[in-house]
């Protein structure tokens, strides 16, 4: 939201004022692409391409079909990643920047993975059912430290107690192992901590000193009295071997899970690093070959779905209309019915834009694109399928949106409207540049027929 | 068989239907926007179903004053609305999002995986058998008792939840910045975001909203039908994505028409042929209405797409 009101009010009105500036004070261009390569598995459609466009021209990128004009222009606009090269707009290549937060956000993704793959590592159902549920069936009341007591308790592997079929049953941590049944509660309780006992001691051998937390449940005096079941060696190795074996799956678990999060999130933040919106809210701005308005929505509501962000508020003020957002709206409308304005649709504010006839629908796109603010606009053939004297109204169009201080960059084919109005011409010829200069070199150069007519003539 | 006992199940219906379509948006929403049938949504509910239980039966709302009942239930539709679309738009950021260029089966499989995970859960927290959900409304009529037709406070609850939410979210989509967002990018995701959309950022208020409106289906529904399942998520689901489909899949009054027809047709069908029928009667509507519309009832004519 933030940076979305930033650039919005820095846009149409400073728009004009900025690019004069601009223009006279820095040399570097508006928009720079160095070694710009885009392959598609072994085809390369864009070879290591350089492109300079100066702020306040137009630039034509002419060559004959499969060229690879559109590729360059996807690169630009951010739809595709270019496999190598850099696109610089105003010397900033538009990427979302890695900031500590990027590494803060993808630790805490992490966390939550690893803790997650511990938990499935421990044993998630016998986890809970040592913690949560056991205790419901012996019936003690619920607390937060006596729950806390039994994960450790449970970490710890020992003992426990539940219950089946009516009768109290001494199993191990995990509910694996049965080691005695009993009718009542509280001799079973005596037979658990006995047991318990001789674990422990089984683990730590004769004449270790046990370590803390063995020794808090080691049994007391009344434990003495009870005797015990016999319990196997196999089966005692495997009890005093949990503790340990409980613990390194939970690390394990914690560590893989971690590792799995972070690098994942990192790995799929670093492919929609470059996305359209950023680029679009940077300043640059296109319209596309095939026509892609919102055909079922109206022609002014095609224009203000670039606006939108420069309303402030969200979804809770839009459905009570507070006044900033209303004086919002109202503001974003007269910018839009001012775009409309400029391409001479004015009239067909509420028609719907899928009905309009086609010149028509070109030049909305124009509009909506111009009204997002944009400083740089990327026209991909935008004269196709006019007749002469659209085309020239077109051409007179590019003329009115540079004079507005628009810097425009033109895909085309019809080599009037390309002539006429380009300052510079550069021509691609199945990926590579293979000729750059003003509308009448280009004209000239050996190359450049060769490409059109075809080399072996 | 009276003109009374049609109207009554009629009224049956109707009601079942609207509860139906709540579950229904959610699938046309998603689907509308990013192409994906999301079968892990009727899953959603079961889980908001579970929830509802929990909040219920740890705060003891079952024996509360009938006065309050009225503010539990708001608040429950509430606190579930808010889980079950957090929760969605959780399942979008770490499933869904990073398949977003991938070919549209991945996501669909990855979908039916959320949707197995989802009832796992289910099956954690409520044990294997069906739980019956404590009646916190009664059941007595409140029509007048000389029409001769039932109407009990539980229906009552149905339409006085899901009316509302539907027409919050036909304001919602029609005249706000977001609604035409998402207008936007349910048509071109690729030229809305080059206006300047955050289309990943509309895509999680979809999410979200579906997701709102199902927590609060799985309310009304554990309050109307007072039984919940871990695999309640599967048939009330494919119900309702059958109602999306039918009112044409990618448009919101085509959910809400697809909802009430599904509903009528079961309530009518179970009346007049037999409960045992009333599957094979729906889906049988539906391939006929699907061979003469084959976009849904309200496809093509209704073009705008959410």
């Amino acid at each position: 939201m933030a940076d979305a009101r930033r650039d919005s009010a820095a846009n149409p009105a400073a728009r004009n004022q900025s690019g004069k500036k601009a223009a006279s004070a820095s040399s570097s261009p508006l928009l720079d692409l160095e070694g710009i390569t885009v392959r598609f598995g072994g085809l390369v459609a864009v070879s290591d391409l350089e492109l300079d466009v100066e702020e306040g021209s137009i630039v034509s990128l002419i060559g004959p079909n499969g060229a690879g004009k559109t590729t360059a222009f996807n690169c630009v606009s951010g739809i595709y990643s270019p496999t190598s090269g850099s696109v610089r707009f105003r010397g900033k290549r538009l990427e979302r920047a890695f900031t500590p937060g990027t590494i803060l956000k993808a630790l805490a993704v992490g966390l939550l993975t690893g803790l997650l793959f511990a938990a499935a590592a421990v044993d998630l159902d016998r986890l809970w059912m040592a913690v949560v549920k056991r205790g419901m069936i012996t019936g003690e009341p619920f607390t937060a430290s006596g729950a806390m007591e039994r994960l450790r308790g449970y970490f710890r592997a020992e003992l426990a107690i539940d219950q089946m079929a009516g009768k109290w049953r001494v199993v191990s941590a995990d509910g694996s192992d049965v080691l005695a049944i009993k009718r009542d509660l509280a001799l079973a309780r005596l037979v658990r901590d006995g047991l318990q006992a001789k674990v422990t001691a089984w683990r730590t051998g004769p004449g270790t000193v046990p370590d803390a937390s063995d020794l808090a449940t080691t049994g007391d005096a009344a434990a003495a009295s009870v005797v015990l079941p016999p319990v196997k060696d196999e089966v005692l190795d495997r009890l005093a071997a949990g503790k340990s074996r409980i613990r390194f799956r939970g690390w394990a678990g914690l560590f893989a899970g971690m590792l799995l999060g972070t690098t994942g999130t990192l790995a799929v933040w670093q492919r929609g690093r470059r996305s359209p919106h950023v680029v679009a809210r940077a300043g640059i701005s296109r319209t596309f070959q095939n026509i892609r308005l919102f055909s079922n929505m109206s022609v002014l509501e095609n224009v203000l779905v670039g606006l939108d962000r420069t309303i402030p508020g969200g979804v809770l003020a839009m459905l009570l209309r507070t006044p900033a957002n209303r004086r919002g709206e109202a503001e974003a409308k007269r910018r839009a019915l001012a775009a409309l304005d400029f391409v001479g649709l004015s009239g067909n504010a509420n028609r719907i834009a899928g009905q309009l006839p086609y010149g028509d629908q070109r030049r909305l796109e124009i509009a909506r694109a111009l009204a997002t603010g944009a400083q740089l606009l990327l026209l991909d053939e935008p004269a196709a399928g006019m007749n002469p004297s659209e085309t020239g109204d077109l051409a007179g169009l590019i003329e009115r949106i540079r004079a507005s201080g628009v810097t425009v960059l033109l895909i085309e084919h019809h080599m009037n409207v390309v002539m006429r109005v380009s300052d510079r011409v550069a021509v691609l010829d199945h990926g590579t540049k293979i000729a750059e200069g003003t509308p009448a070199e280009v004209r000239r150069d050996e190359k450049v027929i060769e490409a059109y007519l075809g080399g072996e003539a | 068989m009276s003109a009374q006992f049609f109207l009554q199940q009629c009224l049956i219906g109707l009601t079942n239907g609207a509860l139906i379509a709540l579950v229904a948006l959610g699938y046309t929403m998603v689907y509308g926007i990013i192409g994906l049938i999301n079968f892990a949504h009727g899953d959603l509910i079961m889980l908001g179903a579970c929830l509802a239980l929990s909040i219920v039966g740890a705060l003891g709302l079952a024996a509360v004053d009938p006065a309050v009942t009225w503010v539990a239930i708001a608040g429950l539709v509430l606190v579930c609305g808010l889980a079950c679309g957090s929760l969605n738009v959780a399942v979008d950021r770490i499933v869904y999002k990073p398949l977003r260029n991938a070919p549209k089966l991945a996501p669909l499989v990855s979908a039916i995986g959320v949707s197995f995970i989802f009832m796992n859960i289910g099956l954690f927290w409520l044990g294997s058998a069906d739980r019956s959900f404590p009646e916190l409304l009664p059941s007595d009529n409140v029509l007048p008792d000389d029409w001769g037709l039932q109407f009990t406070q539980k229906d009552r609850l149905v339409v006085l939840i899901v009316v509302p939410l539907m027409v919050a979210l036909s304001i919602l989509v029609r005249w706000t910045k977001l609604g035409k967002a998402m207008r936007a990018v349910s048509q071109d995701p690729t030229a809305a975001a080059l206006v300047g959309v955050d289309v990943d950022r509309v895509i999680a208020a979809t999410f979200f909203i579906g997701g709102f409106l199902g927590g609060a289906a799985s309310v009304v529904y554990s309050l109307y039908i007072n039984t919940i399942g871990f695999q309640m998520g599967f048939q009330n689901g494919l119900y309702a994505f059958t109602a999306a489909v039918l009112g044409g899949i990618g448009s919101i009054p085509g959910a809400v028409l697809g909802g009430v027809v599904i509903g009528l047709v079961r309530a009518l069908a179970s009346a007049y042929v037999g409960e045992r029928w009333t599957g094979a009667i729906v889906f049988a509507i539906l391939i006929v209405i699907l061979v003469f519309r084959p976009e849904g009832l309200l496809g093509r004519r209704v073009r705008e797409k959410v």
